[in-house]
C-alpha cells in the first residue's frame, strides 16, 4: 500500500474538492429539485469517490458511497422524489465521507467509525415508494425551507470526474445493496463544458516550489538593482540593462500573484454552513455572496477561515430572527445574509451583514457595567457604537441562552485576536431592528507590505505602514516639540498628549538621545493605543508618499521625502523572533538587511500606560471644543462631518429601495418618504451609485428640509478637537476641522438645500 | 548527544587559539564576507543578520559565544553557515581550517556537558597531529542563546531633564 501513497494523496486532495462540490450541488438541488444536470453532477461525484475507494481498497468508504449512489440513481430515474429526508440523508453521507477521508489523511486507514446504519438509512430512503406520502414527522422536524442560495461570480471549479480511473467499474467494493452498475452513465456522456475548460488552464503546483521561485525573484531584483547602478557609456549594455529591468519588474509582479487566491476558497463553504445552522436554529436565510473573486494571499485565506465562519454562524443564529418573529415585524420570512469582499486602499474588506434584530445596545451597556468593564456613569455617556465594542471583550455574551451553535459575543474576542494577529481589524455596527454588520479588514498579503523606512543612530528600520498615522517634524524653532510630563515624554498634538518613545534609546543604539529637538515623530496607532516613535528621520529618496496619509490625516508636515516602499517580509528565525520586538527583516534595494519593527511588541515592551486615543484621552482644558459631529465616509471615500444636532436619525436600507420620482430620489419607510441626496453629489464627486449594497442615510431635521444624505459608512460620533477652519473654495464644504484627531470636512448644510431641490 | 551521523568528516576552524569542528553534514555553506546588520537587544553573541540568497541568517560571533573577550580584527574571519532543523545560522569564526575524517569511536566524549559557556557546546575532543580538536554540537551552540535577552530600556517612570 505504501507504493500507492502518492496516488492516495492525490485521491485525498481530489476527494476534498469533490466533497466541496457535493455540498454546493446539494444546496443547488434543494433549490431546484428538478435540475437533471445538477443531479447528474452529484451522481458523478459520488461515483468517482466510490470508484477510487474501491481501487485503493477502502471498503467502508466504498460501501457508504455505494448506498449513496443507489439512492441518487433512484432519484435520477424519478423513482423517488427529493424531500427533506432525502437531502438530510445525503448531507449525512457527505459528512460521513468527509470524516472517513479525514481519518485516511491522518492515519492512513479508514478508522473505527461504523457507518453501516447510515448505509441502511440510505438504502431505506432509496426504497421508499413514490406513492408513499412524505413522512409527516420528517416534514415537521425540519421546519425550514431550503435556503435559496445565490452565489454569483463563483464559477464551478474543475470537476475532476472525467479522470475517474477505469478500475472502478471492474472492482465494486461492496455488493450488498442492489446496485445497478450496468446503468451507470459514463462520465463522458455528461456534458461538463465549463469545467473542462477550467481544468485545462490550471495545474497544481507545490507551495514550497512557489515560495522558492519568489525567493529567487527577490535575488534577481537585488542583482538588477546592482546592475542599474553601473555607469556605462555603452548603448548596447544600457539597452540590455533596461530590458532586464523591465522583465524583472514584470516577473516580480507575476511571482507575487502566484501567492494570491480568490476568497471564494473560504466563501465556498458558507452556503453549507448557513444551511446547517439555519436548519439547526429554525431560521430561513438567504445567503448572498458578492466579490468571491477578490484575491488575497493564500496564507491569509487560511487565517480568516475560522473567524469568518464564526461570524457567519453568529449572524444566522443570533442576528436573524425566527421566521415568525420576522413576519410579525413586517420583514420577509427569510433573513438576508450578505457576505461581501472587496479591495479597498490596499486591503481586503470583508463584510458580514445580516438584516436581523441587531444587537441590543442597552443589554451590552448593562452587561459591561455588571462585568466591571466600565462604571455606570461613564457607560451612560458612552456613545452606542463604542458600547458595542465591548462585544469584543473576552467571554462577553448577551445571548439570553447560549445555543449549541453560537452565543452572540462568545468568541468575538477570539475573532478579533485572530484577525489582529494577521494585521487586520474588525469593527462592528448594529442598528436595532435593522441588523448588524461586521467589517473585517485584512492586508492583501503578509509577505509584501508597504512600509516606512526610518533612520535612528545610523541604523535603518522598517515600520509597517498600516500602523503609521502621521509624521511630525520636530523643530527647535516653535512647532511641535517633546515635553516631559511627570517623567514621561509626550508630544502635544492638537490638544492631545501623546506619549513618545525614543527609538534610539529603546533599542540602546546610543547613550544619549540626540533627537529631542530635531528629528521626526512617527505617530503609531495600534488598537486603542497611540504613541509617537522618535527617529532621526525617514529614508530619503524612493517612491513618493502615500496620498492617503496627507489627505486623510491632518499631518503637521511630511518631513523630507517620506519613503514608503514595498518590502518583502522575511522571517528572522526563532532566536530573534522571540525578542518580540521584530516581526521580520527585509532586504532593501541596496542589498542592506533591515529589521521590521513589531510595533505591537514594542508597545508591550515599554508598558505604556493605557492611553485611550481620541476625545477621551484629550487634555480637556486644551480642547477647543465646539460641537459634536457625526462623522461619515462618502462613496468617494471623503471623510465628512455633520453637526449632530441637525441629525434626526440614521437609517440603513437596501440600495434598491430608492425610488426615482419625477427626477427626485425618495426612500420609503412605511408611509414616510424621505428625499435622498447623495453626499458625493453635494461635494461634486462623481461615483457610481452603489445600488446593490446597503445605503446609510443620515436624516436631517426640518430646518434642513428633512432630507436624508446618503453616505457609504457611518464612522463615529465625536467631539471636534479644533475650531472650524472656514473653506470658501470647496463645493458643499463649510470648512475643515479635526474630529478624533483626523481632518474632516464639514458639510455646508445651507448650500445643501438649493442643490437638493427640496423645500420643506 | 552524540552525533548519530555516519559521515565522519568534520570541518575544523579556529576561534582564538583553539581548534573547533562541526560535522560537515551540518554545514550549509562557507562565506568569506557579508554585510552584517545589527540587531539591538539580541543575545550578546548574536551580532547581527546577513542576507544569504533570499534568506535572513543570524550571525553568531563564536569568539563571544565561546567566552573569548576581545574582538580581534582578522582578515580570515569567515561565516560558517550551519543548518539546524529548518533554520540557518552563521558561525563567525576566526579562520577556516581543514576538513578531517575521524571515526566516531576515536572521539572522546565528556561524561557530562560542561556548564561554562566556553565548553558547554563541546560534545567531544580528539587529539589530531599535535592539536586538540573540540567537536561542537550545533544544537548546543544555539540553544543557550534562546534564553538570553537584554532588558528593554524605556523611559517610563525614569525622570530626566526634559523641558
Amino acid at each position: 500500500m505504501n507504493d500507492n501513497r502518492e496516488f492516495i494523496e492525490e485521491f485525498l486532495v481530489e476527494s476534498g474538492e469533490n466533497l466541496d462540490q457535493l455540498d454546493r450541488d446539494l444546496i443547488a438541488l434543494e433549490e431546484r429539485p428538478d435540475d437533471p444536470q445538477r443531479l447528474a453532477s452529484i451522481f458523478r461525484t459520488v461515483h468517482t469517490i466510490k470508484g477510487n475507494s474501491g481501487f485503493f481498497g477502502f471498503s467502508k468508504l466504498g460501501a457508504l458511497t455505494h448506498s449513496g449512489e443507489h439512492l441518487l440513481g433512484r432519484l435520477r430515474d424519478g423513482k423517488i422524489r427529493l424531500n427533506d429526508r432525502v437531502t438530510g440523508t445525503l448531507y449525512s453521507m457527505v459528512d460521513a465521507v468527509r470524516s472517513i477521508i479525514q481519518a485516511i489523511e491522518e492515519t492512513g486507514v479508514e478508522g473505527e467509525q461504523d457507518f453501516r446504519e447510515l448505509s441502511q438509512t440510505l438504502t431505506a430512503v432509496a426504497s421508499q415508494d413514490e406513492e408513499e406520502p412524505v413522512p409527516q414527522s420528517a416534514a415537521a422536524a425540519v421546519p425550514v425551507l431550503p435556503p435559496p442560495t445565490t452565489v454569483p461570480s463563483v464559477p464551478p471549479p474543475a470537476d475532476p470526474a472525467p479522470e475517474a480511473p477505469t478500475p472502478a467499474a471492474s472492482a465494486p467494493p461492496a455488493a450488498a445493496a442492489p446496485a445497478t452498475p450496468a446503468t451507470l452513465p459514463t462520465p463522458a456522456a455528461i456534458p461538463a463544458k465549463p469545467a473542462a475548460q477550467t481544468a485545462d488552464s490550471s495545474i497544481r503546483v507545490d507551495v514550497g516550489l512557489l515560495a522558492s521561485i519568489l525567493d529567487l525573484v527577490g535575488e534577481l531584483v537585488l542583482a538588477r538593482n546592482e546592475l542599474r547602478s553601473i555607469e556605462s557609456a555603452d548603448p548596447v549594455l544600457e539597452g540590455v540593462i533596461h530590458r532586464i529591468n523591465t522583465v524583472t519588474n514584470s516577473l516580480q509582479e507575476a511571482a507575487v500573484k502566484t501567492r494570491m487566491q480568490p476568497i471564494e476558497h473560504v466563501f465556498n463553504k458558507f452556503p453549507r454552513t448557513v444551511r446547517d445552522v439555519a436548519v439547526a436554529c429554525g431560521r430561513e436565510v438567504q445567503l448572498v455572496i458578492d466579490g468571491a473573486d477578490t484575491e488575497l494571499d493564500r496564507t491569509l485565506i487560511e487565517s480568516i477561515r475560522d473567524p469568518l465562519t464564526h461570524l457567519v454562524r453568529n449572524a444566522v443564529d443570533h442576528g436573524i430572527e425566527p421566521p415568525a418573529v420576522r413576519e410579525a415585524k413586517g420583514k420577509p420570512r427569510a433573513g438576508r445574509l450578505l457576505l461581501r469582499a472587496f479591495h479597498e486602499s490596499g486591503q481586503v474588506t470583508i463584510e458580514v451583514q445580516d438584516d436581523g434584530a441587531g444587537i441590543p445596545v442597552e443589554a451590552v451597556r448593562a452587561k459591561a457595567v455588571a462585568r466591571g468593564l466600565i462604571d455606570a456613569a461613564a457607560a451612560a455617556l458612552l456613545p452606542d457604537d463604542r458600547v458595542l465594542q465591548f462585544i469584543f471583550e473576552p467571554g462577553f455574551s448577551t445571548a439570553a441562552q447560549v445555543t449549541s451553535v453560537s452565543g452572540r459575543g462568545v468568541g468575538m474576542d477570539v475573532v478579533k485576536t485572530n484577525i489582529e494577529a494577521i494585521g487586520g481589524t474588525v469593527d462592528l455596527s448594529s442598528r436595532p431592528g435593522l441588523g448588524t454588520t461586521v467589517r473585517v479588514r485584512v492586508p492583501l498579503t503578509l509577505a509584501i507590505i508597504p512600509a516606512l523606512v526610518v533612520r535612528s543612530a545610523s541604523e535603518r528600520f522598517a515600520l509597517p505602514q498600516a500602523a503609521v498615522g502621521e509624521l511630525i517634524s520636530l523643530r527647535a524653532d516653535g512647532g511641535p516639540r517633546i515635553e516631559g510630563l511627570a517623567g514621561a515624554d509626550v508630544i502635544r498634538l492638537r490638544g492631545r498628549l501623546v506619549p513618545v518613545i525614543f527609538l534610539d534609546e529603546f533599542l540602546g543604539l546610543r547613550p544619549t538621545t540626540a533627537t529631542r529637538e530635531n528629528g521626526t515623530v512617527v505617530l503609531v496607532r495600534i488598537d486603542d493605543h497611540e504613541f509617537g516613535l522618535v527617529v532621526d528621520g525617514t529614508q530619503t529618496g524612493g517612491p513618493t508618499s502615500d496620498p492617503s496619509m496627507s489627505r486623510d490625516r491632518h499631518a503637521v508636515t511630511i518631513p523630507e521625502a517620506a519613503s514608503l516602499s514595498t518590502i518583502v517580509v522575511k522571517p528572522i528565525g526563532s532566536l530573534l523572533a522571540q525578542l518580540g520586538i521584530y516581526s521580520g527583516a527585509t532586504v532593501l534595494g541596496d542589498g542592506g538587511v533591515v529589521l521590521i519593527l513589531d510595533l505591537r511588541g514594542i508597545l508591550r515592551a515599554v508598558e505604556l500606560p493605557p492611553q485611550l486615543r481620541r476625545s477621551e484621552s484629550a487634555d480637556v482644558a486644551s480642547i477647543a471644543a465646539t460641537d459634536t459631529y457625526l462623522v461619515c465616509r462618502t462613496g468617494a471615500g471623503r471623510r465628512i462631518a455633520v453637526p449632530i444636532d441637525t441629525v434626526v436619525r440614521l437609517e440603513q436600507f437596501d440600495g434598491h429601495d430608492v425610488q426615482d420620482v419625477g427626477g427626485k430620489r425618495l426612500v420609503r419607510r412605511g408611509n414616510l418618504f424621505t428625499p435622498v441626496v447623495d453626499a458625493d453629489g453635494l461635494l461634486g464627486d462623481s461615483t457610481e451609485p452603489d445600488s446593490d449594497g446597503a445605503v446609510n442615510l443620515v436624516v436631517l431635521d426640518d430646518r434642513c428640509g428633512g432630507i436624508g444624505i446618503a453616505v457609504r459608512q457611518i464612522l463615529d460620533v465625536a467631539v471636534a478637537d479644533s475650531v472650524l477652519q472656514p473653506s470658501l473654495a470647496a463645493l458643499g464644504v463649510a470648512g475643515t476641522l479635526a474630529v478624533g484627531g483626523i481632518a474632516t470636512e464639514v458639510l455646508d448644510l445651507t448650500a445643501l438645500l438649493p442643490s437638493a431641490g427640496f423645500h420643506a | 548527544m552524540a552525533m548519530p551521523s555516519t559521515d565522519t568528516r568534520h570541518c575544523c576552524f579556529l576561534v582564538g587559539s583553539d581548534c573547533f569542528a562541526v560535522a560537515s553534514t551540518a554545514v550549509a555553506e562557507v562565506l568569506r564576507d557579508g554585510k552584517i546588520a545589527r540587531v539591538p537587544h539580541a543575545p550578546e553573541s548574536v551580532i547581527g543578520l546577513i542576507h544569504l540568497r533570499g534568506r535572513i541568517v543570524p550571525v553568531i560571533d563564536m569568539r563571544r559565544r565561546l567566552g573569548l573577550t576581545a574582538d580581534v580584527a582578522s582578515a580570515h574571519r569567515t561565516h560558517l553557515v550551519i543548518r539546524l532543523h529548518d533554520d540557518l545560522y552563521s558561525l563567525l569564526v576566526d579562520e577556516m581550517l581543514d576538513v578531517i575524517e575521524v571515526a566516531e569511536h576515536a572521539i572522546e566524549h565528556p561524561s557530562k556537558p560542561a556548564a561554562d559557556t566556553t565548553h558547554d557546546a563541546v560534545d567531544g575532543v580528539y587529539a589530531d597531529a599535535g592539536r586538540l580538536v573540540h567537536f561542537l554540537d550545533p544544537q548546543r551552540i544555539v540553544q543557550p542563546l534562546a534564553r538570553q535577552r537584554e532588558p528593554f530600556l524605556h523611559r517610563q517612570g525614569v525622570s530626566h531633564g526634559g523641558i
